[in-house]
């Protein structure tokens, strides 16, 4: 029972939060509303996915503000836009990956090369990529006019946008690389016990890269997706990820300290994050309150899951 | 046939020599049982054999051919698996991922796991060591006997990989089993023996003379003897165990103790779920307590409940009279108790730091203008007053203590315990720990004399000489619990057989 | 080689500024005269002040992710309580931030939550309650307090605020060397497990450091409102990031154990013409955070004790 609870306890808190928000509210259980719940966990879940991968190996990464604002300006004022004159399509989107990529893996490459926490790498990071959004900015707010980015959002298929639909499909591929891929298997591996890896000749390095990039381009993803929702290149759209990805990650059981937790769990946690917001203003809480609120939720949950760590002798920093 | 042999093996680590000339030859098919105490070399000679470290001299050879092992890949190849204690699997991985970790090949295709085929490899394996698991059960649901079983397989899938004789090692692969795991884990060593050779390392002598064909006994870095099983006598072990450990009758200064009559701390049926079991002594003040056992027998622990860093423990402590009702070291300082952790580099000093601030960081205060103010100036005058009486070989006091030597750092560290006022108690893990001879008598005259002033000391030793050239009483520890209690050292001392028989 | 990286280590800091003193005075000799000097030190005492407090955490090993939060919510506060408590309002806010400061580093040994996490979640809750307490809107501070007119002027022609700056930060200064706490704190910083066994109480040492921290902040927060007579929600957002590079550029190691509050203080100078430095050469002004990332990242390379970290993580 207890060891079910564990294992479960995030989808049984889920679970329950849906319930409680039912029955207290009239609102709450409508299918509109669950569009709704479905259609803002979407961005933060993108986010998370990366996260996870990066978490799971132990490491941390806190750029995803700076990158998302910085793929979201990029994404802005290459395809066609009411402010520049660049236009190269669809190939906007290739592009930005590539760039969230390349950022994920030179903070990973520098963690790893230049022997620095990844704390302080991504905090670098993170504000290098605001002030690179910032300096890419076109002056005035850049429309994205291609109707193929801004129609993600607006197409709506059985009541929800094209952004959940992607934002599934790309779920259920990051499942299939954690659970069948080399490199997936080996991010918890790395997270739990990297030394024993070392001697086993396992590449540790290149995984270690590897999930930097993935979380690079998948805060890119969500500042493509970003662009969509909001239909423009805004430096600050970023803003407001990294608090509600990391407390989804740690929600759903992804262990700070490495070697726990997964998408699956992440995701948990995202829907578990959504709820709560979206549950306690139909309560009738100040939305005002929302970000202590999540500071709060971050500070237990971490708490909470790593209570049973405890010893005297350990080192927290 | 000889299947593997090592030949005048030497192994340095700084101003230690952990192994000394040290040959060693494994017969095809044979267990051999090695045995010796805490820092003989044992586990030295075991890393050199899996190639984790690399010997300063001396051949290893395979098959009569010499080899060089850079690295446990390289051992692999050579036909040599390591059998952990349980640390090489990873819990997150299922036991088929953990089989194949360092040996890759084929389990995957352009990254992505081949399930099927890598079932079928496991299967084969487990149905080596007759484990029937399902193969995808994740290490985390194993039991302790399961995994370590797992951890034989790991080694025995070698096999397909090497032509030729294989060579498993096993490092303590008891310590975290229970009875009926242990003889599972020794019916499949018997099972394997017609295709491999074993070498066995073990703390309990039982076991040792239970499944060796040959015991090697190691000493103070060296082979002191090997013996067949049928020629074995395990009195004659014990004694070539002790080794050079032996006490120089000379160096015995038999102490004119002032031991006092009031205890001044008294451990009352005391335990640390996991650690130690029903722990009960005194210690008077100007009395020494020594407590001696293999790694793992608890004997630190008892140190660590003391002073307020065991997470869980029960039963019930005495100080002077009254119960000790503490929770962290700072509270045990407070009441007079101080402690010597064994691990210098980690728990001892305070690496990039002066001389000066190492002494002064527990009582530094006791010399101040109070309110919180610290003088540097009063301090300087006793640091080096200590640094005179202990003899610590530094520049000046404001050196960093990483620049010297190990035996001058622990006269640092323990000096940081005699700069106070109000000390009553002092405990002492492994104080002589990597240190030379010099630096060992130099330690000796100190805690002898701290001994004289009234301080008690309760010592944890490293080796039998040093428990029984200081103790006034001792305290030996097995598993956990105490199996033997010797009083009045000094008149009457034990041989150091008897300490052996009582510790493996 | 050693020996030079040493030195660097050791006088980086006030060779940087020197240098970089040299280029931007060459390029805009203006920036010399005594009053442009001095209404740069008004203008960022407030993150000065952030830097002096955020040293004591850093030297602990750890990261106090709240501060700008705090100093927001410390304006907004004093802003909110000035009407009825007068000058009072500095003290109560000051203590009551310090009092959070030291709940937080009282947490992170209870809980054993690494700091970052518990800052990080303070950062939250810190400017929820921020935004709740304004309702997203300016704030105003009555005018005619005199702590806060006092504040915002200037003596011996040297902005208040800047003189509390150098106050403090002598007073901590003072603090770390001389007395048994500050002893004990780069103790933690360079081994804390040692110093634990050596029977330092780690709570109080880490409980007192991040009340320092927040204490500073929520100076921070009311040298700001004293300028400009107004503050919102997210006021000093911005300055967490320029207040850590101020520390880590001074030369205190993000491992611990290292560095100091008047090296911080040298930091924070240097962040300090980063910023103008960005300004005359006709950059965007938003290239200065792509200067800070980079200089946080070069900082931290050259000053983290390598040995401390086994697994890079």
């Amino acid at each position: 029972m207890s060891k079910l609870l564990q294992s479960q306890g995030p989808l049984l808190a889920l679970l329950g939060l849906v319930l409680l928000f039912s029955v207290i509210t009239d609102s709450f259980a409508s299918w509109g509303n669950l569009g709704a719940v479905l259609e803002a966990a979407a961005i933060p879940a993108v986010v998370a996915i990366g996260l996870t991968f990066v978490l799971m190996q132990a490491s941390i990464d806190l750029s995803v503000e700076g990158v998302a604002s910085l793929a979201n300006i990029i994404l802005a004022i290459t395809i066609a836009n009411s402010v520049t004159a660049t236009d190269i399509g669809l190939w906007a989107v290739p592009l930005v990956l590539g760039v969230g990529l390349a950022i994920g893996a030179t903070s990973g490459a520098i963690s790893i090369y230049v022997r620095m926490p990844s704390l302080i790498v991504t905090l670098g990071m993170w504000l290098t990529t605001v002030g690179l959004a910032a300096l890419l900015y076109p002056g005035r707010l850049p429309q994205i006019l291609d109707t193929r980015i801004t129609g993600l959002a607006i197409g709506k298929v059985w009541g929800l946008s094209w952004i959940v639909y992607l934002t599934l499909a790309l779920i259920i591929m990051a499942l299939l690389v954690e659970k069948h891929t080399r490199f997936g298997r080996m991010c918890r591996a790395i997270g739990e016990n990297e030394p024993v890896l070392v001697m086993s000749g396992i590449k540790v390095i290149r995984h270690k890269i590897a999930a930097f990039a993935l979380a690079g381009g998948c805060y890119a993803a969500a500042g493509i997706l970003m662009g969509a929702r909001i239909g423009v290149g805004n430096t600050q759209s970023g803003v407001g990820l990294l608090f509600p990805s990391i407390a989804a990650c740690v929600l759903g059981g992804t262990l700070l300290s490495g070697g726990h937790g997964g998408v699956r769990q992440s995701m948990i946690g995202v829907l578990i994050l959504v709820t709560l917001r979206n549950g306690l203003i139909m309560v009738g809480v100040d939305p005002l309150l929302q970000s202590a609120l999540e500071g709060a939720v971050i500070i237990l949950a971490v708490a909470g899951s790593t209570w049973h760590l405890r010893r005297k002798i350990r080192v927290i920093k | 046939m000889t299947a593997f042999s090592l030949e005048g093996i030497s192994k340095r680590f700084g101003e230690v020599t952990a192994l000394d000339n040290v040959s060693l030859s494994l017969n095809e098919g044979e267990v051999l049982g090695l045995i010796g105490q805490n820092g003989s070399g044992k586990s030295t000679i075991m890393k050199v054999m899996a190639g984790l470290h690399r010997p300063d001299s001396g051949v290893v050879k395979v098959g009569g051919r010499a080899v060089q092992l850079r690295s446990p890949a390289e051992a692999a190849l050579a036909g040599i698996g390591l059998v952990h204690q349980e640390q090489s699997l990873i819990q997150a991985l299922s036991v088929a991922e953990n089989l194949f970790l360092d040996k890759p090949a084929g389990s995957t295709w352009a990254g992505v796991y081949r399930w099927n085929s890598l079932r079928d490899r496991a299967k084969a394996q487990l149905d080596k060591v007759e484990l029937d698991i399902d193969p995808f059960t994740p290490v985390s649901a194993l039991s302790f006997g399961q995994r370590q079983m797992v951890e034989l397989a790991k080694v025995l899938s070698l096999e397909e990989l090497v032509h030729g004789h294989l060579v498993i090692l096993f490092d303590e692969p008891t310590a975290v089993l229970n009875p009926p795991e242990i003889q599972a884990l020794f019916g499949q060593i018997r099972r394997i023996k017609h295709r491999s050779s074993v070498v066995f390392v073990s703390h309990r002598m039982d076991e040792i003379l239970d499944i060796s064909d040959r015991v090697y006994v190691m000493s103070d870095g060296r082979n002191v003897a090997t013996r067949d099983r049928d020629a074995v006598n395990p009195d004659e072990l014990y004694e070539l165990m002790v080794g050079r450990q032996r006490v120089n009758r000379k160096d015995r200064k038999p102490r004119e103790a002032h031991i006092g009559a009031e205890p001044a701390l008294t451990l009352n049926h005391v335990t640390v779920p996991g650690e130690i079991e029903d722990i009960s002594l005194k210690l008077a003040p100007g009395e020494i307590l020594g407590l001696i056992g293999v790694q793992g027998s608890g004997a630190e622990t008892i140190l660590r409940t003391v002073f307020g860093m065991a997470d869980d423990w029960q039963g019930k402590i005495e100080y002077f009279g009254a119960p000790l009702d503490i929770d962290t070291p700072a509270q045990a300082v407070a009441k007079g108790i101080g402690y010597l952790p064994a691990e210098r580099k980690t728990e001892g000093m305070i690496r990039n730091t002066s001389v000066s601030e190492n002494v002064a960081i527990t009582y530094g205060w006791q010399h101040g203008r109070g309110a919180g103010l610290i003088s540097r100036a009063k301090e300087r005058g006793m640091i080096e007053g200590w640094v005179r009486k202990l003899a610590i070989k530094t520049p000046s006091i404001a050196h960093r203590i990483d620049n010297l030597s190990g035996g001058n750092q622990q006269k640092v560290v323990l000096s940081k315990w005699l700069f106070g006022k109000t000390l009553k108690v002092l405990m002492l893990d492994h104080p002589t720990r990597g240190l030379d001879p010099g630096a060992r008598s130099d330690l000796f005259a100190v805690i002898r004399e701290l001994a004289d002033q009234g301080l008690a000391i309760l010592l944890v030793g490293d080796t039998l000489d040093e428990v029984l050239t200081l103790s006034d009483s001792i305290i030996v520890m097995k598993d956990g619990r105490v199996s033997a209690r010797i009083e009045g050292v000094q008149a009457a001392p034990p041989s150091e057989e008897d300490l052996v028989k009582a510790m493996v | 080689m050693d020996a030079t990286l040493r030195f660097l280590r050791r006088n980086g800091a006030v060779l940087v500024l020197l240098v970089i003193l040299a280029a931007v005075s060459t390029a805009a000799p203006g920036i010399l005269r005594w009053r442009a000097i001095n209404s740069l030190l008004q203008d960022n005492a407030p993150m000065l002040i952030l830097i002096v407090g955020a040293t004591l955490p850093i030297l602990l090993g750890c990261l106090d992710l709240s501060i700008a939060a705090m100093a927001s919510l410390a304006a907004v506060s004093a802003a909110l309580l000035s009407p009825v408590l007068g000058s009072a309002s500095v003290p109560v806010v000051v203590g009551g931030a310090a009092a959070l400061g030291g709940l937080q580093g009282w947490l992170i040994g209870r809980l054993q939550v690494p700091s970052f996490v518990i800052s990080l979640g303070a950062l939250g809750i810190f400017k929820g309650v921020a935004m709740y307490l304004t309702g997203a809107n300016m704030v105003g501070i009555t005018p005619g307090i005199w702590i806060y007119d006092l504040l915002g002027s200037r003596s011996f022609g040297m902005s208040n605020s800047f003189l509390l700056v150098l106050i403090v930060a002598g007073l901590f200064a003072a603090m770390l060397k001389f007395t048994n706490l500050g002893r004990n704190i780069y103790a933690f910083g360079a081994n804390e497990i040692a110093v634990y066994i050596s029977g330092v109480r780690r709570d109080m040492v880490r409980s007192f450091a991040f009340a320092t921290s927040a204490g500073c902040a929520a100076l921070g927060g009311i040298m700001m409102i004293s300028q400009t007579m107004f503050a919102s929600a997210t006021v000093a957002g911005s300055l967490l990031l320029p207040a850590l590079v101020g520390v880590v550029v001074g030369g205190t190691a993000i491992s611990g154990g290292v560095g100091g509050v008047l090296s911080s203080l040298i930091g924070g100078l240097i962040a300090i013409l980063i910023r103008v430095g960005v300004t005359i050469s006709g950059l965007p002004p938003e290239s200065q955070d792509v200067a800070f990332g980079i200089t946080i990242l070069i900082a931290v390379a050259l000053t983290t004790d390598r040995a401390k970290i086994g697994v890079v993580k």
